[in-house]
């Protein structure tokens, strides 16, 4: 009996071997499958995070992209104008734009979406709209944009984040829009089951659709960390997002690991309206208690870099001048603490977090600030942004995944309004003028780099943020998978090529 | 029949009170938690007044009772109510993860049971003997390895080194039985492992107490052969508790699938349940709770109708 059984076992495995690795598609189309954290949203109106509108440019253009340099360049518009007064844009769209349900991507598309990026109640995009006062189409390939203020960043702002433009008609029923995207990007989705996979064929209608190169893409979920570099290495999936602690073993299997530039930055987040950090000598503790290199080396492996800004290093608004201003100096910090009237272990605070992201964060965070004489407990909350975004919390954690326009980013995390700043509406003085003069600086100027950078040396006057490091977006490719554009904080699907 | 039908009934009396507490109680659990579907959807966007908005969008202002009958009565018309987390159906997202999770749990199920009653049947016949040291030393063995051990360790033989099987994902049936079943043959051996060395034990002790009954003497006595003995009476009377422990060996499959799915990147029930979980998407676990119920009541009333007809003794203690 069992041995029969062993028989036909053994009949099904070698049945079996013979369709291992087997691809779906049909035979010389060419399939990127991705392993990936699957978006919960599918609106971009709804969705939240960077991360998360790399996934969803593949199902839709923007109104502009980012290049290798940061710049805005065409894409849905093939070009922009403003006017003489820097307080009104107008975007010139490519003629001909249709979306994946046929409906034409025009002007007045364009106008649809902005406004319902506005208003829409659950929009996670209407605190970056706030320069934008009205948007009206003229004629059928102008979108005039209307501002509240002086402001160049707009072509950046309308990128990938901001306006992955959605189809009006499919957009009249926005939870159905979240579950089954139409957009006119360089891919249309065929198959949607959240949480499971995803799957997309390439657009013919897309407008750089000439130089879209693969013909079918596979989402679908990520395996465990340890078991993604086998994936790749049996060919199960060609590209997948990658942590840190699996570079090296990517590298020893012979996969291609790609280390793409982005604007993320981590950070200490201290509310300023509170105990004890309304002294301004508890905070410069803390500053100096930070040792921004053990979050480099046991966080990200050593792949990322200490930052005290909410930039990398090598990004253009990164502020040289104030670079390592509160230098690591425990014994520093001790002392500050003491002239502030704190014996050590007398502050006792909570450091509440969101969750496992944040997990070995925030153990550094307490062993290096308890070693300089407070006295942290860890919490995680699981509703967390309850507290945080209320601006409740006294201590936290929290970290970017940037922004196209660095302007917008400063504001996300200086501003009185700004979703990052722990202690708003607080802002550092001389802020809003700085951030002002950078905003209304063209981007072609020669004082732009010089206004933004010191907007950034304004900001960081703040002390509601201690920054602590910044990691690149790290993923794995099999050598089938051509190399991508190093674009920061993106992934362009132009030009990428996959062998069949 | 009549007595199989008699044990339904019964077992069915006992599932009703069951469930409803069952049910009462996963339902409390999101008043418990605190959690609000605020925190998933609103994301930098949460401030006090969009998340009060978004609570009563969601109905949660309402009294207790209201919203646990509403929840019970969708519930028994197979509405399970949408995720906080993505909006989507949750009994469309939970049949997607049962096929993939049934899948894998029903071949380890049938590999723990060839396996399991061959090494049981083949260590009682050979007792006492090298044969039986063996096997019983090696299903101790495989008993003690974790799944998860299991999985990767399989992944790096048969997917990596060989190159036989895919190291993960999942085809469904339509693409072909082949594909499919290479997809989730590695996650069943893994998944496997503690049935096999549970049934195959449970088996042999009842086997070998079985073989020391006076009527098995007295049918070797009257000169029956070993085959008849073997089927006739040992066998009938042995197998109970084997019968028993893979009764509760289907749950602990699905729950054991938390782990290799996630080993093996697929998208089924465990992995469902335990992102929901880690998101705190309540209407989602209270979904992957309510079918859970269901699945485990339903497969121990099987087995006790299997287990009355093979071995009716069994059936008077119900």
């Amino acid at each position: 009996m069992r041995r029969k059984a062993l028989a036909v076992l053994a009949a099904i495995a070698l049945g079996l071997s013979a369709c291992a690795g087997q691809s779906a598609g049909a035979a010389g189309e060419s399939t990127l499958r991705w392993a990936v954290t699957l978006p919960a949203h599918w609106d971009p109106v709804v969705s939240g995070s960077g991360a998360q509108f790399r996934i969803l440019s593949l199902a839709y253009a923007s109104l502009t992209e980012i290049d290798e340099h940061g710049k805005a360049v065409p894409s849905l518009a093939e070009s922009w104008d403003y006017n003489d007064k820097g307080d009104q844009v107008t975007f010139h769209l490519r003629p001909g734009l249709k979306f994946s349900d046929g409906e034409p991507l025009n002007a007045a598309a364009v106008k649809a979406y902005l406004e319902r990026a506005k208003t829409q109640k659950n929009s996670a995009l209407d605190g970056d709209l706030t320069s934008i006062k009205s948007v009206t189409a003229q004629g059928d390939l102008d979108v005039v944009v209307q501002l509240t203020q002086v402001d160049y960043q707009i072509p950046l702002l309308l990128g990938e984040r901001v306006a992955q433009i959605t189809s009006p008609k499919a957009a009249l029923d926005p939870a159905k829009l979240d579950q089954s995207p139409v957009g006119a990007g360089p891919f249309v989705v065929t198959e949607l089951v959240p949480g499971s996979h995803v799957y997309l064929k390439k657009n013919p209608d897309y407008w750089d659709a000439a130089n879209i190169h693969i013909d079918r893409v596979e989402l679908q979920t990520t395996p465990d960390a340890a078991t993604i570099v086998s994936g790749l290495k049996t060919g199960v999936y060609d590209f997948a997002n990658l942590t840190a602690s699996q570079v090296k073993a990517a590298q020893a299997a012979g996969l291609d690991v790609v280390f793409q530039p982005g604007f993320n930055a981590s950070n200490i987040s201290i509310n300023v309206n509170k105990a004890p950090f309304t002294n301004p000598k508890v905070v410069d503790a803390v500053r100096h208690a930070t040792n921004r290199q053990e979050f480099v080396d046991k966080i990200t492996f050593g792949y990322g870099k200490a930052t005290d800004q909410p930039f990398p290093p090598e990004y253009l608004a990164y502020d040289k001048q104030s670079a390592d201003r509160y230098p690591y100096d425990p014994a520093k910090a001790r002392q500050l603490l003491a002239e502030a009237g704190y014996a050590p272990g007398q502050i006792k605070l909570d450091l509440v977090i969101a969750g496992q992201t944040y997990a070995t964060a925030s153990e550094i965070v307490q062993s290096q600030l308890n070693a300089v004489g407070f006295d942290i407990t860890i919490k995680v909350d699981p509703n967390w942004e309850k507290p945080f975004f209320a601006k409740d919390l006294t201590l936290s954690l929290y970290g970017t995944t940037g922004r196209e326009s660095p302007v917008q980013t400063l504001t996300a995390h200086f501003g009185p309004q700004g979703p990052l700043n722990l202690s708003s509406p607080y802002q550092p003085e001389g802020f809003e003028k700085a951030v002002s003069l950078a905003r209304s600086t063209p981007l072609e100027s020669p004082d732009y780099e010089a206004n933004l950078r010191a907007a950034t040396r304004a900001g960081l006057e703040s002390r509601a943020l201690v920054f602590t490091y910044s990691q690149p977006n790290i993923f794995v490719k099999s050598k089938k998978v051509s190399a991508l554009t190093p674009i920061p904080g993106q992934i362009h699907w132009t030009g990428l090529k996959v062998e069949p | 029949m009549s007595k199989a039908l008699s044990i339904l009934a019964r077992s069915v009396a006992i599932f009703v009170p069951v469930f409803l507490v069952a049910t009462f109680v996963t339902f409390a659990l999101r008043a418990l938690s605190g959690l609000s579907p605020a925190s998933l959807q609103l994301g930098e966007s949460a401030t006090p007044e969009a998340i009060a908005q978004i609570e009563q969008q969601w109905g949660l202002e309402r009294p207790f009772l209201t919203q646990y009958l509403d929840w019970f009565g969708d519930m028994l018309a197979g509405d399970l109510g949408k995720s906080w987390y993505n909006g989507a159906d949750i009994s469309r997202l939970l049949a997607e993860g049962a096929v993939i999770s049934l899948s894998v749990a029903g071949l380890a199920l049938v590999i723990g049971v060839v396996f399991g009653f061959g090494f049981g049947v083949l260590a009682a016949l050979r007792r006492t003997t090298w044969v039986d040291r063996a096997i019983t030393g090696f299903m101790t063995f495989i008993s003690v390895m974790p799944s998860f051990v299991v999985g990767i360790v399989l992944v790096g033989i048969f997917a990596v080194g060989l190159g036989w099987f895919p190291s993960a994902g999942y085809a469904p049936a339509e693409r072909g039985i082949g594909v499919w079943l290479a997809h989730i043959t590695l996650p069943a051996i893994a998944l496997s492992f503690d049935t096999v060395s549970d049934v195959a034990r449970q088996l042999r002790a009842g086997l070998v107490a079985a073989y020391r009954e006076n009527y098995v003497t007295g049918a070797v006595v009257r000169g029956l052969s070993p085959r008849r003995i073997f089927f006739r009476h040992v066998l009938r009377n042995g197998v109970g508790p084997s019968l028993a422990v893979l009764g509760l060996k289907f749950p602990n499959l699905l729950g054991g699938a938390v782990v290799t799915e996630a080993i093996f990147g697929m998208p089924g029930f465990g992995q469902f349940a335990a992102n929901s979980a880690q998101r705190g998407d309540v209407p989602a676990v209270q979904g992957v709770l309510v079918v859970s119920i269901v699945l485990v009541v339903v497969f121990n009333l099987l087995v006790n109708v299997v287990l009355a007809r093979v071995a009716p003794a069994s059936a008077r203690g119900v």
